[in-house]
Order: C-alpha cells, then sequence, then structure tokens
C-alpha cells in the first residue's frame, strides 16, 4: 500500500537541517534516562527522513516509539543549533501512525471528551459525584493513573470558572488602559478555577478590560499531538474566530501548554494540513497569524505593565518562593526572565532560584499515565531540586507541571501559579491600608 | 554462526531485554555525525568488564566485526558499523564515575559517562577534567579516548591523550588486561599512548584513568573583531612568540559569525572579516596585566574592537555559541563536510588564502571555525546533499585542502579521526611503508580484523592508497 506523505514541504525542511551533531541528547529528559538513540530527538529526526524518502516503512514500534519517548517539553527544538523543529514531524509521524495502526479507546474517549463541551461538562459532574457517593478512597483505589497518585488530584472544582466569572470583567475605577481577550484553558475552567480568579482580579487593579469568551474550548494541543489532527481542526475552528481578533491589545493565556498551542502550532498545523491537500483555507491560516501576533502569557504582559499595578506596600509575612520554568514557556515562548521579575518585584517575597529551574517535570500530559516509570525518574530530579531550596511556595506558569510536581513534592511546598502569589500580595497590600 | 544463533548466544551474555534487532533500532546506529552510513546487524548493551570480554570472545570465534559506541558525535565515521557486525552501546549502562581521587588527582570512569557530566561532577570539588571538545555536552570518554578528541583548550593543556594515564582494555579475543596506570610514567611500553587515539581498531577500553586538575582561580575572555582574516591570523602569531600562553586561541571567519549569529543572536558584527576568542587563565594575580598586553597586540595588528567579557554569563555566551558553531551552519545550508586539517600556526594566512580559492574554484561555500593557537582548521564546505552536483564539488574541494595542509608541512587530522572519511587522504601523509607499520601492530592486536573494521586504517592495502576521500 502507498505510503501517505507524513509532512508538508516546510515541515519536512527539519529532516534535512539535521546534522545529526548530537547536542540535542542533554536536552532531551527522556534520552537522560534511557540513553538510547531511539528514546532521543536524533533517532526521531532521522527515522522521519528516512519514513518521508520512503527508505522505512511505518512499524507499529515507530508509532509506540513517537508516543512512548517524547514529552513534547521542546527542549530539543529550543537547543537545536541548526534549528530543526523535532515537534512538526513527530506530529506527522503520530499522525499517519495513528490512521494506520488506531489509537486506543481510552484515548479516542479523552479526546472526543475534550473536543466537546457538553461532554466535558457532564464527565466533570459525574467525576465529582462519584467522589462524593463513593468515597474517595475507593474511587482511588479503582484508578491507576501511572506515576500520579490519585489521591493528590485536586478535586474538580463545583462550579466552572466561566460560570463565576461575567464574560466581560471592567476594571474597578478609572480609564481602561487596555483591553485583552483571556483563553483560560481546560484546566482553570475545570481545576485551578482559583488561577482564573486572580488572572481577572490582578489584570482588573492594572487597568484591564479582560473578555472572557463563553464558547471557548480546548486548545487542542493534546488531541493533534495525539495524532488526532482532524478532531484538532474542529477545535482550532472553534478558537480563531473567538480570539482572532484585531481590535484587542492581547490575547492573555494563564496556561504554557495553550499559550505555545495557540502562538507556535495553530500556525504550523494549518499550513502542514493545507500542503498535504486537507481542507483549510489561507484565511484560516492568517487568523491564526493574526492570533499568534496578539498572544501573551499573562507573565509576560503584567511584566511589561509593571507600571500599572497599585503599589505593593512592604511589610506582611516574608515568604521563600521559587520559581519552575514551565518546557511550554520557557522553550516555545521565550518567556522567562518576566515571572521572575514579577516574583522579585514583591517586597515580601524572598526568591530563590533553584538547580536546573528548566528541566522538564517529568508530566507531559498523558505521559506520565502512559510511562509512569521514566516519568517518576525525571519528576524525582526535578522535585529534589525544589526540596533544596527550601521555598515555601513553588510558582510556575503551566497547571501540567502544577498537577505533576504538587503530586510528588513534599507536601509542605505548596505550588502555585505565579499571578497567585502576585494576587495575595496585593490584596495583603490592600488590607493593610486600613 | 547463523545470525539466529548468534543473537541467542549474545542473549545468553546479556539478556534479551539487552539486544535491539528492529529495522528502526538498526537505522538509528547507522550514522554519526559525519557523512558516512552502515547499518549493523544488531545493537548489545553490555553492563560489565565481564560482558563485553565474553561478547568479543564470541564476535572473534565468530568472524563478527564489533564497533563500540557512545552518543555517536564523531566526525569521522568512528562508531558507523560501515561493515555491519555489533555495535556495542555504553551509555545506557556503563556510565558510572567509579572513582574520584581529590587529593591525588585522579579519576576512573566507564566509557559511557558523557564528557560534560563529569566535569560537572567535578566542579563540586573544584577540579576540571581539561580537554574540552565542542561537543563534550554529549560525546563519551570512551569516544574521547578512540578519537583522542581535542578542543579550544587544547593549546594550552595538551589533547586527550595527554590526560589519559591507563585504562582497563578488553582486547579482540575477550582476554583483559591493565595498560598504564594512576602514575605518570609507568613501566613497559606506552600501551596506553597506543590505544589512544586508535579509533576502536586495537582494544575497547571498559573502564579509564584520567588525571585532573584544580580549577584555575581566575579566566579572562577577550574578543577580538578584524576587518580581515590577516590581520586576525598575525594576532595569534604575535600572542604565541611573545611567549604568552592563552588557554584558547579560537577564531572565526565572516559566514562562521554569521551563522553563529543567527542562532545565537549574541550581537556579534556580522560585516566582520573574523573574529578571536582568546581566553586567559591563572592566578588572578597578573591576568589583568597580560590581558592589556593582549589587547596592545590585537590593537597593533589593526583589530577593530577588543573587548573582555564583564562576568560568567557573558563568557558562557560567547562559549556556547563557539561550541554550537558547527550546528549553526545547519541554518546556512542543510548540510556541511568538516576536514580537520592543521597547519603551522605561521602558514594560517596562507592556508586560509588557498582554502577560499578552492572554495571559489568549486563554487562551494565555505565556513571557517578554527582553534588557531594549535594550527587546527575547520573548513566547514556548506551544501544540501540532495544536490548530487554539489555534493560531487565539495568531495574533491575538501580532498584539496587536505592536500593543501600537508604541502604547507601540517596534518590530515587535528582531532576528529581518520574513520572512514579519510582513509583516501593518509597516503598524502604515509609512505606505503608508515602505512604497512600500522597495519603490523593492528595485527598484533586484532588478527582477524574484527575491532571497528574499516576505519583508521584498511587491511587490504590497495585501498587505503587510493587517492580520494571516502564519504559515504
Amino acid at each position: 500500500m502507498e505510503q501517505k506523505p507524513f509532512f508538508g514541504k516546510e515541515a519536512a525542511e527539519n529532516i534535512y537541517h539535521c546534522i545529526r551533531c548530537g547536542l540535542c541528547l542533554p536536552h532531551c529528559p527522556v534520552y537522560r534516562e534511557m540513553r538510547e538513540e531511539s528514546a532521543g530527538p536524533r533517532g526521531k529526526v532521522q527515522i522521519s527522513k528516512r519514513l518521508y524518502e520512503g527508505d522505512l516503512t511505518l512499524s507499529e514500534e515507530i508509532k509506540d516509539n513517537y508516543f512512548s519517548t517524547c514529552l513534547l517539553c521542546g527542549s530539543c527544538v529550543a537547543n537545536c543549533p541548526s534549528g530543526v523543529n523535532l515537534l512538526s514531524l513527530l506530529q506527522g509521524v503520530r499522525w499517519r501512525g495513528v490512521q494506520k495502526f488506531g489509537t486506543s479507546w481510552k484515548n479516542r474517549l479523552e479526546f472526543k471528551m475534550l473536543s466537546t463541551h457538553w461532554m466535558m461538562s457532564a464527565s466533570v459532574i459525574m467525576a465529582e459525584w462519584a467522589r462524593r457517593y463513593f468515597g474517595g478512597e475507593w474511587i482511588e483505589s479503582k484508578i491507576h493513573l501511572g506515576a500520579l497518585s490519585v489521591d493528590r488530584i485536586p478535586p474538580f472544582s463545583e462550579k466552572t470558572f466561566t460560570e463565576m466569572v461575567p464574560e466581560v470583567a471592567e476594571p474597578p475605577k478609572g480609564n481602561v488602559k487596555a483591553k485583552v481577550l483571556y483563553f483560560h484553558g481546560c484546566a482553570t475552567k475545570y481545576l485551578n478555577v482559583g488561577v482564573g480568579m486572580a488572572v481577572v482580579e490582578v489584570l482588573t487593579k492594572m487597568g484591564v478590560e479582560v473578555i472572557i469568551p463563553k464558547e471557548q474550548g480546548c486548545c487542542g494541543l493534546p488531541v493533534f499531538f495525539s495524532g488526532e489532527r482532524k478532531t484538532a481542526l474542529s477545535m482550532i475552528r472553534n478558537n480563531l474566530p473567538l480570539f482572532a481578533r484585531d481590535d484587542v491589545d492581547a490575547v492573555i493565556i494563564d496556561c504554557a501548554t495553550c499559550g505555545s498551542s495557540l502562538k507556535n502550532e495553530y500556525i504550523h498545523i494549518l499550513k502542514d494540513l493545507r500542503e498535504l491537500g486537507e481542507d483549510v483555507t489561507a484565511d484560516e491560516i492568517r487568523a491564526a497569524e493574526l492570533l499568534s501576533s496578539k498572544i501573551q502569557d499573562v507573565s509576560l504582559f503584567i511584566d511589561s505593565h509593571r507600571d500599572w499595578l497599585p503599589e505593593i506596600k512592604p511589610g506582611g509575612e516574608k515568604i521563600r518562593v521559587t520559581y519552575h520554568d514551565p518546557c511550554h514557556l520557557a522553550k516555545a515562548q521565550g518567556v522567562r526572565s518576566q515571572p521572575r521579575n514579577i516574583l522579585k518585584s514583591i517586597p515580601n517575597v524572598e526568591y530563590i532560584e533553584m538547580n536546573g529551574a528548566d528541566d522538564c517535570c517529568g508530566g507531559g500530559g498523558s505521559f506520565q499515565i502512559d510511562y509512569p516509570e521514566i516519568s517518576a525518574k525525571i519528576t524525582k530530579r526535578k522535585t529534589d531540586n525544589i526540596e533544596a531550596t527550601n521555598a515555601q511556595f513553588c510558582a510556575t506558569g503551566c497547571p501540567g507541571c502544577m498537577l505533576t510536581i504538587s503530586n510528588h513534592v513534599d507536601p509542605a511546598i505548596k505550588v502555585i501559579h505565579t499571578v497567585q502569589i502576585l494576587q495575595q500580595a496585593l490584596k495583603r497590600s490592600e488590607n493593610s491600608n486600613g | 554462526m547463523e545470525k539466529k544463533q548468534l543473537l541467542q548466544k549474545l542473549a545468553e551474555i546479556v539478556g534479551k531485554d539487552d539486544i535491539r534487532t528492529s529495522e528502526m533500532q538498526l537505522q538509528e546506529y547507522s550514522y554519526d555525525a559525519s557523512l558516512i552510513k552502515g547499518k549493523p546487524d544488531c545493537i548489545v548493551i553490555p553492563e560489565s568488564t565481564l560482558e563485553v570480554s565474553r561478547i568479543a570472545r564470541l564476535a572473534h570465534e565468530n568472524h563478527v566485526p564489533l564497533i563500540v559506541r557512545g552518543t555517536g558525535s564523531s566526525l569521522s565515521g568512528g562508531p558507523v558499523p560501515v561493515r555491519g557486525g555489533i555495535v556495542l552501546l555504553t551509555t545506557p549502562k556503563m556510565n558510572r564515575i567509579l572513582e574520584i581521587d581529590i587529593p591525588n588527582q585522579r579519576v576512573v570512569v566507564e566509557p559511557g559517562v558523557i564528557t560534560l557530566q563529569l566535569k560537572n561532577e567535578l566542579a563540586k570539588y573544584g577540579y576540571l577534567y581539561q580537554p574540552d571538545p565542542a561537543s563534550e555536552k554529549t560525546s563519551t570518554m570512551g569516544g574521547n579516548l578512540a578519537e583522542n578528541s581535542g578542543g579550544p583548550l587544547c593549546f594550552k593543556y595538551g589533547v586527550t591523550t595527554n590526560h589519559i594515564l591507563g585504562a582497563e582494555l578488553v582486547l579482540a579475543d575477550g582476554e583483559v588486561i591493565n595498560v598504564g596506570g594512576k602514575s605518570l610514567d609507568n613501566p613497559g611500553l606506552d600501551l596506553i599512548g597506543l590505544v589512544t587515539g586508535s579509533e576502536g581498531t586495537l582494544a575497547i577500553a571498559t573502564k579509564i584513568i584520567l588525571r585532573i586538575m584544580p580549577k584555575n582561580e581566575g579566566v579572562k575572555t577577550l574578543l577580538a573583531i578584524f576587518d580581515t582574516v590577516n590581520d586576525g591570523a598575525n594576532t595569534v602569531s604575535e600572542i604565541v612568540k611573545s611567549g604568552m600562553v592563552p588557554s584558547t586561541l579560537e577564531m572565526l571567519d565572516n559566514l562562521a559569525i554569521k551563522a553563529v549569529e543567527t542562532f545565537y543572536k549574541i550581537g556579534l558584527p556580522t560585516d566582520a572579516a573574523g573574529l578571536l576568542l582568546i581566553e586567559l587563565d591563572g592566578l588572578n594575580d597578573g591576568l589583568d596585566r597580560l590581558a592589556g598586553q593582549i589587547i596592545e597586540i590585537c590593537k597593533k595588528n589593526n583589530a577593530r574592537e577588543v573587548s573582555l567579557a564583564k562576568n560568567n554569563a557573558e563568557r558562557d555566551q560567547l562559549w556556547t555559541a563557539r561550541k554550537g558553531a558547527f550546528g549553526a551552519t545547519g541554518r546556512l545550508r542543510p548540510n556541511y563536510l568538516v576536514n580537520d586539517g592543521t597547519v603551522p600556526r605561521t602558514k594560517l594566512p596562507e592556508t586560509l588564502r588557498r582554502v577560499g580559492e578552492i572554495g571559489k574554484k568549486y563554487n562551494v561555500e565555505i565556513a571557517n571555525v578554527f582553534h588557531a593557537g594549535d594550527g587546527n582548521l575547520h573548513p566547514l564546505i556548506l551544501f544540501d546533499e540532495r544536490d548530487k552536483d554539489e555534493l560531487a564539488r565539495v568531495h574533491k574541494a575538501a580532498f584539496e585542502i587536505l592536500q593543501v595542509c600537508v604541502e604547507v608541512g601540517g596534518t590530515i587530522t587535528g582531532e576528529h579521526g581518520v574513520g572512514v572519511e579519510k582513509l583516501g587522504a593518509l597516503s598524502l601523509l604515509f609512505s606505503p611503508a608508515d602505512l604497512n607499520a600500522l597495519r603490523k601492530i593492528k595485527r598484533v592486536f586484532d588478527p582477524d580484523d574484527i575491532l571497528n573494521p574499516g576505519k583508521l586504517i584498511l587491511m587490504e592495502s590497495e585501498s587505503s592508497e587510493r587517492k580520494e576521500v571516502v564519504y559515504a
């Protein structure tokens, strides 16, 4: 049977720029644990080349390898001197792999849920009902989630974030300094409602009008990286018209992964699919480019307008804070200094840098569930580094990292979003006003 | 022996979980960072000297090639199984630092230890393993031994062989021997000297004894920008003549500067003809005075600009850019071919001029990144492997560059090894009698030519004397 092309022309160019120097290997968290070529980025680029040129047939082993030995952290992309982007090759091979060998029923269900609002909401209600009715312990004894301990996963929020905020949140007083759209992602909607509340609270206090479109859905990244590009397309098409608007100053995102998806991946995937003859229009690509230019991680936005923040008065209890760089923020979007600037600007924060701050936490979305052993080893390096700082708080900018780290780190250390620390500081400062 | 039986026997030695035979896996061990290709029959992951010894015996008895591999960052085809056979992969299980003896300044490592991993460990004690190949982030100590790797710091501190004192070796028939030792001058023949740089053709190192040094108190890193390559090269000669011994004297030409700047964006002037990266190390006292003298020499030789790295971050940035220079050329064109011919320092301006002429003659772009201190060139000939005509021109240009190096009194490789790539260039340098002497030595260690066959020296004499460079 004739093999369908794996990549569009632009993505395929990556293959030819790999000079096999191996400088990606020491940056790959999976390679560092396994130390075999099949675990690392270079091997995958070289296999992609052979697949693309027709010298190798796509086997189930290759498909499984592309799933089981990549966290999608993008460390190789950020550190490749030749500028090879493995992620766009990976998407193509996973896509054809799933078409040829299928995907597991668990994944199919998961993606269907992520792509459909009512299914997601219903499953959240079901999960909460089950937790209450049977008690957490019973459920926890029945569910195995790879490297994650079920009893340390935070419960779903009783109300979704969307139900708790107005569609437009206006600044309390004075003129509007900027108008932004807020893409909050699934984690904030169902799990970390507090992060969303902090984002809205801080931004409005800065004099920013925040529009939160109610119809927004999953960013699609977990789906299109799992080989389901068609399902992902429907998700992209849901989000594009809501957010690709040039009448706003920025599109704010609180999740590193959603940010990298909307900023980097939408354009890639749309272009690639169009080149491969799928039904994608030039207008859609232009919209994705507009959206990409508007995307700003919340820490980036706040840091570039720090003078809009109300003054934070000194005083209050000193807290020791460290910061973990989410891969999708530091490596995919280059946001490194901004969250640190915010933390360091808070008078009662004693900031301490950990070793290997931008090392992956090992979670990688469903990677930790499907491949717990490797994941746990990578996470252990991370939590050891966090614990060595003696910090009380580990701030970060990604709900995935928050879930993974809080699941494994010493429970005395609280893992929260950078903006939540700022929110608390602003509150304390206001209250001290009397 | 049938392949199936061989695999069965190997499984008895290492267990079947440590053998790889699928097409995907075989493909993943068919390359290194050069252009050489060759597919193995299987990959085996040993975890002890005993296992390596038993595998060697099996290979020996059955005349199967045995190729040791670390991370495959070699630039001459060293670990590529051009004649098939068994690849022994050291990285997964033979990757321990066995001993760190600070008071005696010695360490013992297994071959799969990553060079930088060792350095990071030693840094905790304020110590260093000096050689610094540009690939140190990924290269292994076994590979460094096999290729006798160099690096910028080798100008002052010597190449790998000056830092390896002894090793535990598995011979071709599986015999385990110890050569050298922890002292500086060991009795008997200097076998460790012979094996270091033998590119895996004489024996397999399973333990390596290294000397380490305390970290220097101070470092000064200077960046000098030039409008002509000649001015840069003259500066190098004058610095060396003055009696100063900087730890590094690295040079990048215009094309290399452009490549590096495209990726690293550290503010290098892309219109400069060349730059020198000069580093001094030693006691803090006196470093400033030496730096001042170097700045003077640079200025005297028409440097457009000389600056001193203000802090560690600036210094790291410069070195990251230098060490990523090869890879960064991948942004200009998809592929490069790098030769590492070495010439006497004083011949640098002439050689660079002639390299430029060869580039013009064959209509290929050449970027130069080199260890100017020891005259070790790295002309990177850029191309796109999909263009077969260009590829042919690249091969011709590469061979002529090596010819020039030998003509001006230099040699065909400074640190990357002969591998497969420079087999055809051996005759530029060696007489038939020289080559036969190499063969005799190889026969003593490996009479059946099973250890990394097809590299360094071909046992069938006529093919080593072909007048071309073999690339694929």
